[in-house]
């Protein structure tokens, strides 16, 4: 009997073989059990390989790419969209250039004791409020405040210094961040990759500060509705004049406001590694 | 006897600068290539980061597709290089033990029968976890080869290997998941 059969085991698996060599490996298995054993575990080994199930995609996944591709002067957009001197933006716009970045709530801590005025707004909408219908409009800015920052800050009459936001993209959400800072005259100055997530540390001017905090509600907002979840994680109030804190107060008008934005991954049942 | 190239059409579309072109040769493909790159790398988490990253590099080149290979290969090429750089780089962690998702989730939906469903997650488990003994090189081999059913051709193109070399490194990859998974099936 001739030597087992080796790689030729492979190549007739994959019918990949000369007439030849396929004659000669079919006589070879005829006679040689070992053969015949090592080409089954093979075959059954190579099945096993190819029935792995496929890995779920996200159903916006071409979305998200398709937002990442590279366009012409993007920051320029942005910071048109954003406007300067506290315009209102529109949201649906900027949404749409900040894809892919999610938060299932943005929270905020104080950090900064320092007293500040802030202007009062009116108080929160009654539940008939919201079910009433409104402008489209009106009720998306309503839900892209997200209350606790405003409450808080009223509260205390701080700025806020620190936010959490839940992407579901970490490295899609630092790029937007990065663009959205910079579209603002601001930039990222440190970084760090830790366990389960990415902290930034941003200045922005500090004429910027509001819009760029309303930027990153506008993220948030966004993945709360394609979560399908925005009335349980976020009941929106009416929309009320800008409460946010204003930092102008307490640094000067060119200093830089210096934020720290915490992002974390919002799939649930996928913990950090 | 070149076959005609299905994604020939969105490709050339795409290169003209029309990116709902782009977009719907991602959606033909993700699936494909963010499975591809859940077994390279082990886990699904850092699957749907990878292929973004893939299919952005892939736009970027869009200009350097010359037709040798199909529009799938091509994209296979730029995944496998991604994937092995990713894990050159990071000097990664051998693959999870775990296949990703949750076995208690998946067993919920499965019909009559929970325990035969049981032996099948055991199953590709153990294959998921043998996998991730393997070389990087053995394991995109078997993987081009078993999982994306890439011709030798299309592996050699991928590889940027010999065609003559690709069934004796295809074997000894077999060989070594044989040994990883021997009494495990």
């Amino acid at each position: 009997m001739t030597e087992h059969l080796g790689e030729l085991l492979t190549g007739y698996l994959d019918a990949a073989l000369t007439a030849e060599e396929r004659t000669r490996v079919e006589d070879h298995l005829a006679a040689c059990g070992v053969c015949r054993a090592n080409l089954e575990e093979l075959r059954r080994n190579a099945a096993a390989v190819g029935n792995l199930p496929e890995l779920p995609v996200a159903p916006d996944f071409a979305g998200r790419v398709t937002a990442r591709l590279p366009r012409p002067g993007l920051a320029q957009t942005l910071a048109g969209l954003l406007g300067a001197g506290g315009r209102r933006l529109p949201l649906a716009a900027a949404a749409a250039l900040l894809l892919a970045v999610g938060a299932a709530y943005l929270a905020s801590r104080l950090t900064t004791p320092a007293p500040l005025p802030v202007a009062q707004g009116p108080p929160a909408a009654s539940r008939q409020d919201v079910d009433r219908p409104e402008p489209r409009q009106e009720r998306e800015r309503a839900v892209a405040k997200a209350p606790a920052p405003r409450e808080l800050a009223a509260k205390a009459g701080v700025p806020i210094r620190e936010f959490r936001v839940a992407a579901e993209d970490l490295v899609a959400a630092e790029a937007h961040l990065r663009e959205l800072a910079a579209a603002l005259g601001g930039r990222v100055v440190a970084g760090e990759r830790e366990e389960g997530g990415v902290t930034l540390g941003v200045e922005v001017p500090a004429g910027r500060y509001r819009e760029f905090v309303e930027g990153l509600q506008t993220v948030a907002r966004r993945d709360l509705k394609e979560a399908g979840r925005r009335e349980q994680a976020a009941p929106p109030s009416a929309a009320a004049p800008q409460t946010l804190p204003a930092p102008e107060g307490e640094v000067s008008a060119t200093a830089p406001v210096r934020l720290t934005v915490r992002l974390r991954p919002a799939l649930p049942g996928r913990p950090a590694p | 006897m070149p076959e005609a190239d299905p994604d020939l059409p969105l490709l050339t579309a795409a290169r003209a600068g029309d990116r709902d072109a782009f977009t719907a040769l991602v959606r033909r493909h993700e699936r494909r290539l963010i499975s591809f790159a859940g077994r390279m790398l082990g886990n699904a988490a850092e699957a749907e980061e990878a292929a973004q990253e893939v299919f952005l590099k892939a736009y970027r080149a869009l200009g350097s597709f010359r037709g040798e290979a199909k529009v799938a290969t091509w994209l296979t090429r730029i995944a496998t290089h991604h994937c092995l750089n990713l894990l050159r780089d990071r000097r990664r962690r051998p693959v999870a033990a775990h296949p990703p998702g949750d076995p208690v989730g998946h067993l919920a939906e499965t019909g009559p029968d929970p325990l035969a469903a049981l032996e099948e997650r055991a199953r590709e488990a153990a294959v998921h976890a043998a996998l991730g003994t393997l070389a990087p090189d053995q394991r995109t081999i078997l993987l081009l080869r078993d999982l994306q059913g890439l011709s030798y051709e299309a592996i050699a193109q991928t590889l940027g290997i010999e065609l003559g070399t690709v069934r004796s490194r295809l074997h000894r990859a077999r060989m070594a998941l044989r040994e990883a998974l021997r009494g495990k099936l």
